[in-house]
C-alpha cells in the first residue's frame, strides 16, 4: 500500500495571488453575505492568450440547497491575439453571495486581471429605498456636521 | 442597486497547472488563495496496481486530532489522484511534474494534512525489507498456513505479498550463529506487532491477522 508523508514549508510565496485593490481578498470574502453582487459582465485580462480562453464554472446553491452549476464559455476570436476579453453574464444566474464560488485552472506562472461589473445589494439598501441620504439626515437634525463624512456606502475606489 | 466594479488580480506563481477556486465566502474552504504553508507528497515511487481509494490525514489548524478523509480513486494515473484529492473541500491539490519526479502539492492555511495512503481496502500486502545476517538463519512467511516465501542464509529480504482481510498472516523461523533484531510493524499507523533481538539459535513464530486498509512490514537488521 503506498503511503506518502508530506513534506511541510511555511512562510512560501502564496501559490494562488489574489489582490484587490484598497481590501485584502480576505476583507472581500468576510463581506460576502451581508454584501451580494450580481455580475452582470467581467473583464478579463492575462499574460497569456491560453488563460483567458476556456470556460469558467460558477457554483451556485438555492434556497433549497440545491447545487447549481453554470458554466460560462468564453470562446476567443480565432484571429485574437490580445489576451483579453470582455465576458457579459447578464443572462447567467452569477451571483456573489458568500455561499456561491468560481472554479477555473490557472496556467503556470500566469497573471490574470479580472474585474467584475456588478450591481451590488445590501441591507442598508431597504433603508434607503424608503428615505435615501439617512445619515446626511441624521446629522442636519442632530447638528453634528459631517460626522459621518467617513461612511460610505460603498467599497472605496469603486464607482456607483 | 449599486453599480460596482470589482477589479481582482490573479497569479499562479507555481510552475504547474493549479484549480482554482474564487469568489466564495469565508465557508468556502476550497478557496486557498494567499496560502502560504505547502503540502507538498513526492509520489514518484507510484505505480498503479489495483489501487482503488485514497484516504489522508487532515486537520484544522490549530487542532491536535487527525481525521482521516477518504475519496474513490478515479483512474489510474497521478493526475487521475490530484483530480480525486479536488472533489473533496480540502482545498486544492496540484501535480508537479519535473520529469524525474512528481509530486502533489496544496497550499493550505485552513487545513493541515498528514500521509496520504492510496490502496485497495480489499488487499492487505506484506514488504520485506533487510536481510539476514548469519548462516543458519531462516524466516518463512505463512497465509492461512500456506507458505509463501522462505529467506535461508545470508540473504537480502525482499517482495510483497498480499493477502485478503482477516487472512491469518504468520512470520515464523529460527536465528543462525549471530541472531538479529526482527520488527514486524503495521503501516499506516506505525504500529509495532513485533520487534527486539532474537538471540542465536532460537526458533520464533509471530501469527497476526490481516486488517483492512493496513500494510505491513517486516524488516531484518543486526
Amino acid at each position: 500500500m503506498p503511503s506518502f508523508i508530506p513534506f511541510v514549508s511555511v512562510g512560501l510565496p502564496p501559490a494562488i495571488s489574489v489582490t484587490l485593490t484598497n481590501i485584502t481578498y480576505g476583507q472581500f470574502r468576510e463581506s460576502l453575505g451581508s454584501y451580494v453582487y450580481k455580475v452582470d459582465s467581467f473583464y478579463i485580462y492575462s499574460s497569456n492568450l491560453q488563460q483567458i480562453q476556456g470556460s469558467l464554472g460558477f457554483t451556485l446553491f438555492d434556497s433549497n440547497g440545491n447545487q447549481n452549476i453554470e458554466t460560462i464559455v468564453h470562446p476567443i476570436d480565432a484571429y485574437q491575439y490580445e489576451p483579453a476579453l470582455f465576458v457579459d453574464t447578464n443572462d447567467k444566474n452569477v451571483i456573489l453571495n458568500g455561499n456561491s464560488y468560481a472554479t477555473f485552472t490557472m496556467l503556470p506562472n500566469t497573471t490574470l486581471l479580472l474585474r467584475l461589473y456588478c450591481e451590488r445589494k445590501t441591507d442598508g439598501d431597504e433603508l434607503d429605498s424608503f428615505s435615501p441620504n439617512n445619515f446626511i439626515k441624521l446629522e442636519d437634525k442632530l447638528s453634528i456636521g459631517d460626522f459621518f463624512d467617513q461612511y460610505q456606502n460603498i467599497i472605496p475606489a469603486t464607482i456607483t | 442597486m449599486f453599480k460596482e466594479i470589482i477589479p481582482i488580480s490573479i497569479q499562479n506563481t507555481t510552475s504547474s497547472s493549479l484549480p482554482v477556486n474564487l469568489l466564495g465566502g469565508l465557508g468556502i474552504t476550497q478557496d486557498n488563495s494567499n496560502a502560504t504553508t505547502a503540502y507538498v507528497w513526492d509520489i514518484t515511487s507510484y505505480v498503479y496496481s489495483n489501487e482503488t481509494l485514497i484516504e489522508f490525514q487532515v486537520r484544522v489548524v490549530g487542532t491536535t486530532t487527525w481525521t482521516i478523509a477518504s475519496v474513490g480513486l478515479g483512474g489510474t494515473t497521478k493526475q487521475d489522484i490530484v483530480n480525486s484529492l479536488n472533489t473533496l473541500p480540502y482545498g486544492s491539490f496540484g501535480l508537479l511534474d519535473t520529469g524525474l519526479n512528481q509530486y502533489i502539492f496544496n497550499y493550505n492555511l485552513l487545513f493541515e494534512f498528514g500521509y496520504i495512503n492510496i490502496y485497495n481496502p480489499t488487499i492487505v500486502p506484506t514488504t520485506f525489507t533487510g536481510a539476514l545476517i548469519s548462516v543458519g538463519d531462516i524466516l518463512s512467511f505463512d497465509i492461512n498456513a500456506v507458505n509463501q516465501v522462505t529467506f535461508a542464509g545470508i540473504v537480502p529480504l525482499s517482495g510483497t505479498y498480499n493477502a485478503a482481510v482477516g487472512d491469518t498472516l504468520n512470520v515464523y523461523g529460527i536465528t543462525g550463529a549471530i541472531g538479529f533484531t526482527l520488527k514486524i510493524e503495521q503501516y499506516p499507523d506505525a504500529i509495532i506487532i513485533a520487534g527486539g533481538f532474537i538471540p542465536p539459535l532460537t526458533p520464533f513464530t509471530y501469527p497476526f491477522i490481516a486488517v483492512s486498509t493496513k500494510n505491513y512490514e517486516v524488516n531484518v537488521s543486526p
